[in-house]
């Protein structure tokens, strides 16, 4: 859309109009912008800049050094922590996103209008809330003494040990972002054309055929990126593997939080911080790979 | 066949709507609980806790979050819509780009992030201050207003604008007369929503705030401590806090109305 | 002769790679009502808004009022638009809509009212001035529209496609009231349609476009009878084509050999053609007469014949194989005993037949 200059008033202006729109814009644009690279921008090549450079007796040296990946990778105990938190970021968004299924299922095609709008608003709102303090609740729910375990004991079995365990972590996660992952693959199915799924049972697909070859391929996108953001999310979380988890199985966020706490090294942070983002990169490439891959017609 | 799909997939969503609220439920619960522990059973009502929250620490705390939510949110609504408008009316080259490079931020590791800014803000002298929780703030709630504003920009018909033109509106009175209003609904919820965003977030105000502790922080550290039901307190009144700011984002945003949709066919 | 008031010379207008625009040149004499007719992507609406202002000629000038718009933002133009989907701000009442242009002037507030109320009463919305947008009718709207562009007193008002929304009876009512304001006012009104119909019935001149190019300006008279080329001849107007050969040159045009006989045509507005050229002669529907004495006289057979009420349609084919459309009431039926299938003899009006060049 064109439109130039907004100076009332006689004089030529010959040309300037197109220049008065582009200064307009960059106006508006730019605030945003400046922020985004001042503070996020400069603050990362920061980071990447500083895996090189090292710590002499507590200060920060500015050398070209390997010193700190070396450290950090010839550490026997970064590994397994590393191979730890990969797995359990990548377990936990498939959870979330596997458990999502069918409560999105249930919210696109069961419920519409205003109940739907209710229920998906009432579906992201403790996103937003307390997430500090929904994990506070979870660990004791957990505990020994909690409501889980006195759940079970009505039902005669001893208690069972949840701290610190597998399980308590991936309930963890999903404490924290089940909720988001839900809304977004709601989104995702509610965009599917219903029309569609009853041509497919028209022709004569059962319910579970029509989900399989219809729902699940249209919500591709947003399934991917409800994963995606699960796995973000569990693999950037402190909270949950250091207060749900009682610190006992440390994952890369809390090995990052003891660096800069106890040793105050920052190269050697940045190192662990550069390598959880190159996996995130990694994962994301290779599920849009797999995900999106035979995008062409003639695949059954 | 088909009834019964129905009802266990009812089943199943209620059961994970009671997974997502449980915490919620028991929190509350726990507030009112005699004993300091929020163990099963619940001993007795009391309301003591919510009586001990009088002290100077928690004041201050809440205070600091309360400042740091209110300027963190201006800014990023502030900065946020005018990106919004930018990208939603005018075009150039780099367009994809930019909008690609604003929602970067929160695609980015939490921690990660705490680490980055921190790092930064210590180089350059400006950590350990309420102002560097804002800044964090801004920086991470800034694309969720330009994305809310941007999402409504979209269904407000660009020709409002021509009109007003056409009529002698100049570019800025244009905005200012007709866009503002037709968007100021999402606006606020922008505002109330970035506002619980800063209000609740941990991890960055932690690395660094320094002395100058959040509310989520002062959490954190009565977590350290003595198991108390004072939490369960705090956490009820945060919880209410943010839930109404969020629910009263979500009514707004919503009940804005087809009367500025683009494209109406009147009879 | 009169200084025009809006004037476009070789104007060319570009969206991305498509030229919606290309080489338009017209002029539009003050106080008249002229329309700007064509297909959706003909240039019609892209004319409009550079006559508006809103958008801005990549070649070529763009004069109104004495102004090159080259030069002159939208807010400047002083050419209110009425709008297809009459774009009325939803979060003012329907005063505040109309008083909105003389807000942007600085005026008081109390003229505004006085104005806007006025205007409202002109446009038969007397004491609508608190409602809101949302409560009105389509035809409402329009009026609203209307006012607020008219509250303005301008000499140049622009008109798009105004009854497009609208239901028949509605839109029928507003043209009448659209003819009625142009004859009070006596201000130019620059009206762009798709409906040719419309145009014929409101306008002095009508500007034919198609694809970014002028076809044709001309009187609704003109270009009923009088077709330029084949697309106006097939696409505007209702016309007979037969291809033919000049045999020669008369005063008024040509004789022209063709299939269906000699036919004496008018040259219109093409240039003289070469005796053994080819031409193409449109003879309009309306010119036809059915079983008149007097030469020349063409038989056929009644293809179909489309009543609509007391007047309508009939088809002939002729024996060369041509199509000739016929415009015929109840009684030409009637009288001539038509039915479908029978042979018919008629003949058209003197002058009737025009040479059309290609395009």
């Amino acid at each position: 859309m064109e439109s130039p200059s907004k100076h009332r008033g006689s004089g030529a202006r010959l040309g300037s109009l197109l220049s008065q729109e582009r200064i307009a814009g960059s106006l508006l644009g730019a605030p945003l912008l400046v922020w985004q690279l001042s503070f996020f921008l400069a603050p990362l090549v920061m980071m990447l800049a500083m895996t090189f450079w090292s710590v002499r007796s507590y200060r920060l040296v500015f050398d070209m050094s390997l010193q700190a990946w070396s450290d950090v990778f010839s550490s026997p105990y970064f590994y397994g922590i590393y191979a730890r938190t990969l797995l359990l970021a990548l377990g936990s968004a498939a959870l979330a996103t596997a458990a999502a299924l069918p409560l999105a299922y249930a919210v696109a095609f069961h419920v519409s209008g205003a109940r739907r709008r209710l229920l998906l608003a009432t579906l992201i709102m403790p996103y937003f809330t307390s997430y500090l303090v929904r994990s506070y609740t979870w660990r004791f729910i957990l505990e020994d003494h909690g409501v889980i375990n006195a759940l079970i004991r009505v039902a005669g079995v001893g208690p069972v040990r949840f701290q610190g365990s597998i399980a308590a972590l991936l309930i963890g996660y999903m404490g924290y972002f089940f909720c988001l992952v839900a809304f977004v693959v709601s989104l995702g199915m509610m965009a599917v054309d219903q029309r569609l799924m009853e041509a497919a049972r028209n022709l004569g697909a059962s319910p579970r055929q029509v989900f399989i070859n219809v729902v699940l391929p249209l919500s591709r996108t947003a399934i991917v990126t409800a994963f995606a953001l699960g796995f973000t999310l569990a693999l950037g979380d402190y909270v949950v593997p250091s207060y749900i988890g009682g610190g006992t199985r440390p994952t890369l966020s809390i090995l990052i939080v003891n660096t800069i706490q106890g040793q105050s090294n920052y190269p050697r942070a940045a190192v662990l911080a550069t390598v959880m983002l190159g996996t995130l990169a990694v994962v994301l490439a290779l599920g849009q790979r797999l995900a999106f891959r035979s995008r062409s017609p003639g695949h059954a | 066949m088909h009834r019964f799909g129905h009802s266990a997939l009812a089943i199943y969503a209620a059961a994970a709507l009671v997974f997502i609220y449980a915490p919620f439920f028991l929190l509350v619960l726990f507030a009112f609980n005699t004993s300091r522990f929020p163990y099963w059973p619940f001993q007795g009502f009391s309301l003591h806790w919510f009586q001990s929250m009088a002290n100077g620490a928690l004041f201050s705390a809440v205070l600091n979050s309360l400042l740091v939510a209110l300027a963190s949110s201006f800014i990023a609504t502030v900065i946020g819509a005018m990106s919004a408008y930018c990208i939603s009316r005018f075009n150039f080259n780099a367009k994809n780009a930019y909008v690609a490079f604003i929602l970067l931020p929160p695609c980015v590791p939490l921690i990660v992030l705490a680490l980055i800014l921190l790092a930064f803000l210590r180089q350059v002298g400006l950590a350990n201050s309420l102002g560097s929780v804002v800044i964090c703030h801004v920086l991470l709630t800034s694309p969720l207003a330009f994305g809310l504003v941007r999402l409504r920009l979209s269904q407000v018909d660009p020709e409002f604008e021509s009109a007003a033109w056409n009529l002698g509106a100049s570019r800025w009175v244009a905005i200012r007369d007709v866009v503002l209003p037709l968007i100021l609904p999402s606006l606020v919820a922008a505002f109330l929503l970035t506002m619980a965003v800063s209000w609740d977030e941990f991890t960055i105000a932690w690395f660094v705030s320094g002395a100058n502790v959040t509310l989520p922080v002062f959490l954190w550290n009565m977590f350290q401590g003595q198991v108390s039901a004072m939490v369960n307190a705090i956490g009820t009144v945060s919880f209410v806090g943010s839930a109404t700011l969020v629910l009263a984002a979500e009514a707004l945003f919503f009940r804005q109305r087809a009367s500025t949709d683009r494209r109406i066919d009147h009879g | 002769m009169v200084e025009p008031i809006i004037e476009l010379r070789d104007v060319v207008k570009r969206h991305g790679a498509i030229t919606a625009v290309c080489r338009v040149s017209f002029s539009i004499e003050a106080g008249a009502f002229v329309s700007i007719i064509g297909s959706s992507g003909s240039g019609k609406t892209t004319t409009l808004r550079l006559i508006a202002g809103l958008e801005h000629a990549d070649e070529g000038q763009v004069v109104v009022a004495g102004r090159d718009m080259r030069n002159v933002a939208p807010w400047e133009s002083e050419t209110p638009l009425v709008w297809q989907n009459f774009v009325l701000f939803p979060h003012l009442s329907v005063a505040d809509n109309v008083a909105f242009g003389l807000r942007m002037r600085r005026m008081d507030a109390k003229s505004r009212r006085r104005k806007a109320e006025r205007a409202l009463d002109a446009v038969g919305l007397g004491g609508f001035q608190n409602r809101s947008v949302g409560t009105l009718s389509g035809g409402q709207m329009q009026r609203v529209g209307l006012a607020r562009a008219l509250v303005l007193e301008p000499r140049v008002l622009l008109l798009d496609e105004p009854l497009g929304a609208l239901d028949p009876p509605t839109a029928r009512q507003m043209q009448t009231e659209l003819k009625r304001l142009h004859a009070e006012l006596g201000i130019t009104f620059v009206y762009v349609t798709h409906n040719q119909p419309e145009a014929s019935a409101l306008s002095d001149q009508i500007i034919v476009m198609d694809q970014g190019v002028v076809h044709q300006i001309a009187t609704p008279y003109e270009l009923e009878h009088r077709p330029r080329d084949r697309f106006v001849a097939r696409f505007v107007g209702d016309n007979a084509i037969i291809e033919g050969t000049v045999l020669s040159l008369t005063a008024k045009g040509a004789l022209v050999r063709t299939p269906d006989g000699d036919i004496a045509a008018v040259r219109g507005d093409c240039r003289i053609p070469d005796v053994d050229a080819k031409v193409a002669v449109a003879i309009a529907a309306s010119a036809i007469r059915l079983s008149e004495a007097g030469a020349p006289a063409l038989s056929g057979s009644i293809e179909t014949i489309e009543m609509t009420s007391g007047i309508g349609r009939m088809t002939i084919k002729t024996r060369a194989g041509t199509l000739f459309g016929a415009v015929v009431t109840r009684r030409d039926i009637e009288q001539c005993n038509a039915c479908v299938g029978h042979t018919i003899q008629f003949r058209w009006a003197d002058d009737a037949p025009t040479i059309i060049s290609n395009n």
